[in-house]
């Protein structure tokens, strides 16, 4: 998940994520890490006075014995910190999060108008459907329900009669309507034009519950903008009341209106911390109540040192520490911490630019010899921060995406690593010249590989072994880590080769089809407005897409078309998809339990997503107050 | 010419236990950054120890990697050799290109006068007040496919300044000895005064010049790197320390990773920052006589 | 164009009423004035050469702010659809990116001098840029001014002493560990103080500026709250600042110590600590006022990371946020404000030197 990763930092536009997960831990390693804690801190002190005595300390350091007689490690009970925050304590769940910049703006419409991650969008803002990805079901919530006619012309929603805004006027179809014509027409605005200008024609409010889309094109998919699947949804209800006659590019809406079981309560701009308080008269309260009165997004440190402690010393519930360190922790004894995982919606992929432009990059038997010298294993097992499986699919293993495999494909073409068949593959097409380098059309070959992750970051690390691999095979090629602005250029432009980055989808294929359409391949250095930034191009798989738009995907008549795009999908490989991305999240039961866990993953545990709002309504309090 | 230099080298570090000591510390670093090749493939016999996953993460110092392993599996003290040797390398060609500019600008500037001096003066000004740092940020975003010479090279651009003061004043100060009035007299040529009477009697200032450039190199990209804005792709002191911040190493308990780049960082600012003052107390008419302590 | 402009009126003024040759003969007359007029002249040149090479420095940058702005929401899932044309044609020009660069250089000058406007700012839009620095100035100022001076001040009377105790252990070890530490970066030091007092001893915060318990204001224990987060950050920056005050202090005491007048107060039999406040240490402290002017540039290089190391909200964690998300106008402004307190310092000291001290006469 692009997107704040627990323990997780973002640096710039990267992420820098480190977390093996729980099952392969090496207990004794990390009993002589803790050990070699304790020599920080005589080196620490050591260091003012001279660094060199540090460094001749490192004899005891790695001695041995000493992991034996530490090993059973006792149930230590922790020391609480005082958290920096002006709510108490026992009634507060604190979450930790990036680095906050804007506080005193609630317009999603406008660049860097709001703050994501803050909590808005998780306790304060809720969505019509919510798609919990951890169990696959659908839970509806400001509207009851969503029905096409059978020629998908026309979608009918219903609305939650009980609905309120947290000012207390009802939530109504006129409210939706207000928004969705809002941004029909404007597509200055963020989330408005696209999709909506496309297919929205009018909308019809034949009571105060109900609307009905009339459609300009038929599509089975517009639901997908109304519902929270992956993070929030593309489309969120605005409150009539509050924006009838405001300039959407300027007004702030602060404090922000919506219907959640929490109201903004305070934001610190000099703590970056936004404070949460509970809504008294929440619509759903039947349904939901949560039993935390306030809850807390605060940045945290910049230092992954200083936020694992914050965590240790449970001056932060969610968040705020990384897979390494929580390691230490789990293994020391540490009795007050969770440890969830979950699949980012993204596996990590390779894209590989299709554009015969590039040159020998376009040519499927290059994108399989590269295939072949990807070892997903070792990737998996030792370059990703977390042991995760290889992604085969170009999606994530979710269980509701499992009906669109297809093993006798996946057999077919089988995913291997192996650099004999990729020397094999690569004599075809690229022989070795007299001087022992490879060629393609009388040009040295020489792949060009960017990633926007920093030089320690994954998908880095990723192209990195990658890089490594195909120089074994005399492909040798260039691996650059560009700052997010300077990477998202090259990689719209198609000024690459191969992209180390990731790529999923949070419905069905067709969402990954439709942007391979050969329609929406621009040549190379043209911007490509995030379309096709592989420029694939396909006939037939053009064909398959324009039909697929059509179909409703989990119906019988698209099941063989789904099959033999997925077909051209692993002929030529415009992604490369390499791993599941596994994230875990940390939580601390000193205050609160009833988190999500591995056994019990009744939720999502992203506390961005908006759907953190039911793990906040599971929560109980332990009872345990804050230090005075 | 060479012998002259020769000999006031080794008059100078003979007058200077503080330069000489800067002088041994540095020339102990730039050994071990020459041999590091070799020290590196020692340290890994069949495996490259750079390469990502060529040990498992995280080890702990043990005789097989001294200072244990980073995140990537990635033997440390290999990584410290070689980015100890990339580091000074940065040093090197910073406080070159800086150096020469420097002294062209300063030259030009002190020896010519006039609104030639006006002009460069200004412009060396105006380019002192810019802070470097967010100038620094910038350019490493540019930096597209750095090789460690573009690194030098996008560094000294604002480094070159603090030379070409320190140089000017000086030349400025010789110009209107008597002895350059002299050869101005006797001889016609600018170039050859400066070749003959004025260099040989900055070459101490330029030392210095030298050394405060380099030292100022090495520290701007270590301070972009170390909040992880670094550019890309070159691996020096200061990427092993964001390593070592970014990961939390430290409370891991792997605080070679932390305190070793720092250590070996702060020895060659000491030695560069003894090297620069030994050389001004033995150089500096005023300050001759209390150079010893 | 704003460089000239001002002496241009000031010279105009009185050359109304009188012929060019009388107020010529003025300033002849009035050589402080003279000096005073040239140096500002100097000072606007320097200014707007400085923010014009900022200028065009940072907006020569590749990539597209905009368009990486939508691309990190897009991928953060925040915006999960594609972005029309008209957002960015919209944006860009809201941001004065449109138009060739002369334009907008044009453009940006005129807001800037005439309204002082530094255009919106990207990281909390639509609050302009101006504000968002504002906002974070007095933290900057509090820190860094504060440790600047004390680590000024420490570093004089410290390098004073060593100067006039020459010879003795005490000042041996105070100049040698000052050679060999001054140039180690600020941070090295926080990063040092942090895992010793705030991760092993856990005895003072690591991060932020203040308790958010107690509501800002002029409020005792609002200050003192301030004061403990502060002391770790503005240690770092006092202890290193110290260190390169005492060598410089010393370099300048020690010539003075072989003068005359020095043999002679002391002759006289004056006590040693009034020869050494009244008589020597009054020859060093004025070079140093003007070296002190011309250090603020360089420590706020070096408070950017101390202040990125604490999460302290000033300037320097504004401008590492702005620079992450290509927010030209902060970056820019926060650029433009460093520029300006460092030259006005300097004229400021300029202008007021040869007041404090007779000896300096910059107008001849």
């Amino acid at each position: 998940m692009r997107r704040v990763p627990p323990g997780t930092r973002i640096e710039g536009n990267h992420i820098v994520n480190d977390a093996p997960r729980p099952q392969f831990e090496d207990v004794a390693d990390v009993v002589r890490h803790q050990l070699s804690r304790r020599a920080v801190v005589g080196g620490g002190a050591a260091a003012l006075a001279g660094f060199l005595a540090a460094c001749s300390g490192s004899g005891s350091y790695s001695d041995k014995p000493a992991d034996n007689n530490n090993k059973p490690a006792a149930q230590k009970s922790i020391q609480i910190g005082k958290a920096n925050i002006p709510t108490p304590r026992d009634q507060t769940v604190i979450v930790g999060q990036v680095e906050y910049t804007v506080f005193d703006s609630f317009n999603t419409m406008i660049p860097n108008g709001w703050q994501s991650g803050a909590g808005f969008e998780s306790v304060c803002r809720e969505a019509m459907f919510y798609l919990n990805l951890a169990t696959g079901e659908l839970k509806p919530w400001l509207a009851t329900g969503y029905k096409y006619n059978d020629s998908h012309t026309e979608l009918t929603i219903n609305f939650e009669p009980k609905a309120k805004w947290s000012d207390g006027k009802p939530l109504t179809a006129n409210d939706f309507k207000f928004t969705m014509m809002l941004l029909r027409d404007r597509s200055d605005l963020f989330g408005g034009g696209g999709e909506l200008k496309e297919f929205v024609g009018e909308v019809v409010v034949p009571d105060e519950h109900t609307a009905v889309i009339k459609m300009k094109k038929a599509t089975p998919r517009l639901h997908y903008n109304f519902v929270a699947a992956i993070a929030s949804p593309p489309f969120e209800v605005l409150p009539e009341h509050v924006w009838k006659g405001q300039d959407p590019t300027k007004f702030k809406e602060n404090p922000p209106t919506r219907t959640g079981p929490y109201k903004l309560k305070q934001n610190i701009r000099n703590q970056k911390m936004f404070v949460w308080e509970k809504s008294p008269d929440y619509w759903a309260k039947d349904q939901l109540d949560p039993a935390p009165q306030y809850v807390v997004y605060q940045s945290t440190s910049k230092q992954l040192d200083s936020a694992a402690l914050a965590f240790e010393r449970a001056e932060f519930d969610v968040g705020s520490i990384d897979e390494q360190h929580a390691k230490q922790l789990r293994n020391n004894g540490y009795p007050s911490m969770v440890t969830t995982q979950f699949h980012d919606p993204n596996p990590r992929m390779l894209w590989l630019n299709s554009d015969p432009a590039r040159g020998v990059i376009a040519e499927p038997k290059m994108r399989w010899a590269i295939n072949y010298c990807l070892d997903r294993e070792k990737i998996g097992k030792s370059i990703w921060p977390v042991e995760v499986p290889p992604a085969i699919y170009p999606w994530a293993d979710y269980p509701g995406n499992d009906k669109w495999k297809n093993d006798e494909l996946a057999n077919k073409y089988k995913f291997e690593f192996n650099p004999e068949k990729a020397a094999g593959l690569l004599d075809e097409i690229a022989p070795k010249n007299a001087a022992g380098k490879r060629t393609y059309k009388g040009k040295e070959v020489n792949l060009e590989i960017i990633t926007a992750s920093p030089v320690d970051g994954g998908e880095y690390a990723i192209a990195n072994v990658l890089k490594t691999e195909l120089a074994k095979v005399g492909v040798p090629a260039t691996l650059r880590s560009l700052v997010g602005g300077v990477h998202g250029e090259k990689f719209e432009r198609g000024e690459y080769d191969i992209d180390s980055n990731w790529h999923g989808f949070a419905f069905d294929p067709e969402q990954l089809y439709t942007d391979w359409e050969s329609s929406k391949a621009q040549p190379i250095g043209k911007n490509a407005a995030g379309k096709n930034k592989a420029r694939f191009k396909d006939p037939k798989l053009d064909e398959l897409s324009l039909k697929l738009a059509q179909l409703d995907p989990t119906s019988p008549e698209a099941k063989p078309l789904l099959d033999q795009a997925l077909e051209i999908y692993f002929q030529k490989l415009p992604l490369l998809p390499v791993i599941q991305t596994g994230y875990p999240s940390f939580f601390n039961t000193a205050f609160w339990t009833g988190w999500p866990t591995d056994d019990d993953l009744y939720q999502v545990p992203l506390n961005w997503w908006p759907h953190f709002i039911f793990v906040l309504g599971k929560l109980k309090a332990t009872g345990q107050k804050g230090p005075a | 010419m060479t012998m002259r230099v020769l000999n006031a080298v080794l008059r100078t570090v003979r007058n200077s236990k503080r330069l000489a000591t800067g002088l041994v510390i540095l020339a102990v670093m730039v050994l071990v950054a020459i041999f590091s090749p070799l020290i590196v493939s020692s340290i890994g016999g069949d495996t490259d120890p750079l390469e990502m996953a060529a040990y498992e993460k995280w080890l702990v110092p043990s005789p097989d990697h001294v200072l244990g392993t980073d995140q990537f599996g990635r033997d440390v003290l290999a990584m410290v050799v070689s980015a100890m040797s990339v580091s000074l390398q940065i040093g090197a060609i910073a406080g070159v290109i800086s150096t020469v500019v420097g002294v062209i600008v300063a030259f030009v500037a002190g020896y010519k006068g006039g609104w030639v001096d006006g002009v460069l003066s200004t412009f060396t000004g105006v380019l002192l007040v810019i802070p470097t740092f967010p100038l620094l940020i910038a350019l490493s975003a540019y930096a597209k496919n750095v090789s460690l010479f573009q690194v030098g090279v996008m560094i000294s651009i604002f480094s070159w300044p603090f030379a070409a003061k320190t140089i000017r004043s000086q030349v400025l100060s010789l110009r209107s000895r008597p002895y350059v009035d002299l050869a101005r007299v006797s001889k016609s040529r600018d170039l050859e005064i400066i070749g003959t009477e004025l260099l040989p009697n900055l070459l101490p200032f330029i030392g210095v010049g030298f050394a405060s450039s380099a030292l100022g190199a090495i520290f701007g990209l270590v301070g972009l790197e170390v909040i992880g804005l670094g550019p890309g792709g070159v691996i020096d002191l200061g990427q092993i320390i964001f390593n070592a911040i970014n990961t939390g190493a430290l409370t891991l308990g792997a605080w070679p990773m932390f305190v070793v780049p720092i250590v070996l960082l702060t020895l060659l600012f000491a030695a560069l920052n003894m090297i620069n003052i030994g050389l001004e107390e033995v150089y500096n008419p005023r300050l001759r006589g209390v150079a010893g302590e | 164009m704003t460089a000239t402009a001002p002496p241009a009126e000031a010279v105009q003024t009185p050359a109304e009423t009188a012929p060019r040759s009388a107020w010529r003969s003025w300033l002849a007359r009035h050589p402080l004035a003279a000096y005073a007029l040239r140096r500002f002249g100097l000072y606007l040149v320097e200014l707007w050469g400085a923010l014009t090479i900022a200028f065009f420095f940072f907006r020569l940058m590749p990539g597209d702010p905009i368009q990486t702005l939508i691309q990190t929401l897009q991928q953060n899932y925040v915006y999960n659809q594609q972005a029309s044309t008209e957002i960015i044609a919209r944006y860009r020009a809201e941001f004065g990116l449109d138009g060739n660069i002369f334009a907008q250089y044009l453009k940006y000058m005129e807001n800037l001098v005439l309204h002082g406007d530094l255009g919106p700012s990207l990281i909390s839009y639509p609050t302009p840029a101006q504000d968002v620095i504002l906002r974070s100035l007095p933290w900057t100022i509090g820190l860094l001014g504060v440790s600047a001076v004390l680590a000024w001040i420490f570093g004089i009377i410290i390098g004073a002493i060593a100067g006039w105790r020459r010879g003795k252990i005490g000042s041996a070890i105070a100049t040698n560990l000052s050679i060999a530490l001054s140039h180690v970066p600020f941070f090295f030091v926080a990063l040092i103080l942090v895992y010793v007092f705030a991760y092993s001893l856990g005895m003072l915060p690591a991060r932020s500026a203040y308790d958010s318990r107690i509501s800002p204001g002029l409020s005792l224990d609002f200050i003192g709250s301030v004061l403990k987060y502060g002391l770790l950050p503005a240690l770092s920056i006092v202890l290193i600042g110290t260190f390169g005050w005492i060598l410089s202090t010393r370099m300048l005491m020690v010539p003075v110590l072989g003068e005359d007048y020095l043999v002679y107060a002391e002759a006289k039999g004056l006590k040693p600590w009034r020869i050494l406040t009244r008589y020597a240490l009054r020859n060093c402290y004025l070079p140093q006022v003007t070296a002190f002017g011309i250090s603020l540039g360089f420590i706020f290089n070096g408070n950017v990371l101390v202040e990125q190391l604490f999460n302290y909200p000033g300037l320097g964690t504004t401008l590492v946020t702005a620079i992450q998300q290509l927010d030209f106008n902060t970056i820019i402004g926060v650029t433009d404000m460093a520029i300006f307190s460092v030259l006005t310092a300097v004229l400021l000291l300029d202008l007021l030197l040869p007041l404090l001290d007779p000896r300096v006469k910059y107008w001849k």
